[in-house]
């Protein structure tokens, strides 16, 4: 690889051949102005936005289009590349309608960004406004507003280039340009919604998250996404302590600037349940509230005693929880089956472009710490089958999740003891002696191992409700009653013991996990 | 009906599509042909060119919407293309276009009622030289008066 050294604003700056000048100001911290130019999308260069002046050049020249040249000498700043700007913001803006205040976009448009830093003047264009369609849906996840609209063709590009389902197109030409689907068509691929993130103005919007919240008030937490095992690096952005949306986090190993469609609204189905918050014992009756120590003691007594016993642990629970959840059942009987829920299915060739076939994010860590013996279907024809005397099921719905549910209810009846952990009273915690109130995937800090074995931090973004309980504190307040206290049971703490007992996880440490994640060896 | 080009036509796309190192190239003379094929460019019509070329349909609809010389709709017998760019447009085209509407009684982009003139506005014709002037069906009419234009329209059957 050539190097080539040349000057951007004065510093010095060195690159590989080939790169352009937008990409070697990027580098060296200088962030050039653009709408158009999306560092995972071809070149349009019809914005204008990133014009530089460049010495030697007769005139200003596109940032991103123009390769980095030895020698060559760049100015973002100079008043020539600032009057280019200003009047390139006047230009985009004749025809943008006045609108902010009601613009779902506002607080985070490039359109009002930009106008800020450089036009900052009143608008010169005293005719009529170019009108054109609002409001259009252009499929499940994307509404589109003609009129706010730069045409730049990111999302045009998008759909060609990433998914290559060429849904869009740009029709029709001069200030009647525009974009549009090809009439009778829908915008729906299970990458759709990407398309609202990288508009970088409110021509397309999420019609999930369109005028839910004011995108200033967002608390951003950087979480992974918990809807299959490719543990895409999301923002889990949260309103009130209710999540408002996911947005993608850029992760070059895992994600790129992506989620799918269903990884992004997966939230609703884990978050959206009527919570449990105190513990529920079966009696005459029915489950009837209690307390934890109650519950606590009967799970413990009577699970010890109806053996064999089986626990399967939930595809989103993390590796802390896993490895504690290992360490209770083989403490409380050295023969137990122990399984992470893990199904497959089958994937389109658009899906695949980021989805793994399941719908367990932490399946791969989980087997790491232990909770797998033979697999999941062998235990679950087990179950149906009979073999065991009592089970302890931790945030998944088997009722629901399986196809076999009925068979699966019939087997669940006869089990002498069956512990529910989960967030809320779901059809198979319907069917338990004790029930124990825990949280969700936002609401609890840990490590999840993608399929591909990328160690990746989830943070924390919800406070959970009184009287729930997180799932890591449930097993060590089981662990010290059977005589196996845990001295100090926070996730960091959890990990640092799986750090000196896993043999792929030796030395780590959350620090060194950070935001983007720790590749271990396959 | 399946829109389908005819024998004839097959015949004529294989030769154009022949004459270019990508098959995409050969898009515009492609249309030109399902244009003359069929009267119009219908959705169904380009679903059609989409397929036989290999690309997508929203792509195609991006040229056929572009491109003023190819109809989506169908079009009366005589199509009167006024030049509306700036050379023609300081030449006095928009008075013709008024006068042409006034005469047959239509607006841009409409027909009139027996089928037989369309009137639309259209870009630059490259008869800058000679404005105003307009393009019916393949034939040029230039420096236009109104008196020129109520005689082209008497001609035209």
């Amino acid at each position: 690889m050539d190097a080539v050294k040349l000057t951007i604003d004065g510093k010095e700056v060195t690159t590989t051949k080939g790169t352009t000048v937008i990409q070697a100001a990027a580098e060296a911290g200088i962030t050039i102005p653009h709408y158009c130019y999306h560092p995972k999308l071809t070149i349009a260069g019809n914005c204008r936005m990133c014009l530089v002046e460049i010495e030697k050049m007769p005139k200003l020249q596109i940032a991103c289009n123009t390769q980095a040249s030895e020698g060559m000498a760049v100015e973002t700043q100079s008043p020539k590349v600032l009057a280019a700007r200003k009047a390139v913001m006047e230009f985009l803006l004749i025809n943008h309608p006045l609108d902010c205040p009601i613009c779902d976009q506002a607080g985070e448009c490039w359109l009002q960004d930009y106008y800020m830093q450089h036009d900052l003047q009143a608008s010169r264009f005293a005719e009529g406004k170019q009108h054109e369609r609002k409001r259009e849906v252009f499929g499940p996840h994307v509404v589109f507003d003609g009129e706010r609209c730069i045409k730049c063709t990111r999302c045009v590009r998008f759909l060609q280039e990433v998914t290559r389902t060429d849904e869009l197109t740009v029709v029709d030409r001069g200030d009647h340009s525009t974009i549009a689907l090809f009439p009778g068509t829908v915008l729906d691929n299970p990458l759709s919604a990407n398309i609202n993130d990288i508009c970088p103005v409110g021509a397309l919007t999420d019609r999930d998250f369109r005028f839910r919240v004011r995108v200033w008030y967002l608390q951003k937490t950087p979480s992974i996404c918990p809807g299959c095992s490719t543990g895409c690096n999301i923002s889990v952005e949260s309103y009130q302590n209710r999540i408002a949306r996911f947005k993608p986090r850029i992760n070059e190993e895992v994600n790129s600037h992506w989620i799918c469609d269903e990884g992004r609204y997966c939230f609703y189905a884990l978050t959206d349940v009527e919570r449990i918050t105190a513990p529920l014992i079966r009696q005459e009756g029915g489950l009837v509230p209690t307390d934890w120590k109650t519950a606590l003691g009967a799970v413990i007594s009577v699970l010890s005693g109806a053996q064999p016993v089986c626990g399967v642990l939930s595809g989103r629970n993390t590796n802390e929880e896993a490895f504690l959840f290992a360490k209770l059942l083989r403490r409380l009987s050295p023969q137990a089956r122990l399984e992470v829920y893990y199904r497959e299915r089958k994937l389109t060739e658009v899906e695949k472009i980021l989805k793994s076939p399941d719908r367990s994010p932490n399946f791969r860590g989980a087997r790491d710490m232990g909770v797998s013996d033979d697999g999941f279907e062998p235990l679950l024809s087990d179950l149906l089958d009979g073999k065991f005397r009592s089970a302890y099921f931790v945030g998944e719905d088997l009722l629901r999740e399986v196809a076999q549910g009925e068979k699966v209810r019939q087997a669940l009846k006869k089990l002498s003891f069956l512990v529910v952990q989960d967030t809320h009273l779901s059809e198979t915690a319907k069917l338990a002696h004790v029930v124990l109130p825990a949280v969700n995937f936002a609401e609890k800090e840990g490590t999840y191992t993608n399929r591909k074995g990328r160690i990746q931090r989830l943070r924390p973004a919800l406070v959970p409700p009184a009287g729930a309980r997180q799932d890591l504190e449930i097993f060590s307040l089981l662990l010290a009653r059977v005589g196996e206290p845990i001295r100090r049971a926070t996730p960091g703490e959890i990990f640092l013991e799986i750090a000196r007992e896993v043999p792929r996880y030796r030395g780590l440490t959350y620090e060194s996990i950070g935001n983007l994640g720790v590749q271990i060896e396959s | 009906m399946a829109v389908e080009f005819s024998p004839e036509a097959r015949k004529r796309f294989a030769a154009i599509v022949g004459g270019y190192p990508k098959k995409e190239a050969a898009l515009l003379p492609v249309l030109f042909l399902a244009q003359e094929e069929f009267g119009y460019l219908s959705g169904e019509a380009i679903d059609y060119v989409a397929k036989i070329m290999g690309i997508s349909a929203a792509r195609v609809y991006s040229v056929v919407t572009f491109y003023t010389m190819l109809n989506m709709k169908p079009i009366g017998r005589h199509h009167i293309q006024v030049c509306r760019t700036l050379p023609c447009a300081l030449s006095g085209a928009e008075k013709i276009t008024a006068f042409i509407k006034a005469k047959l009684g239509i607006d841009v982009g409409q027909t009139t009622p027996d089928g037989k003139f369309t009137l639309s506005e259209v870009e630059c014709l490259a008869s800058c030289g000679t404005g105003p002037m307009m393009q019916v069906n393949d034939a040029y009419y230039e420096n236009l008066t109104e008196e020129r234009v109520v005689e082209i329209l008497r001609v035209l059957k």
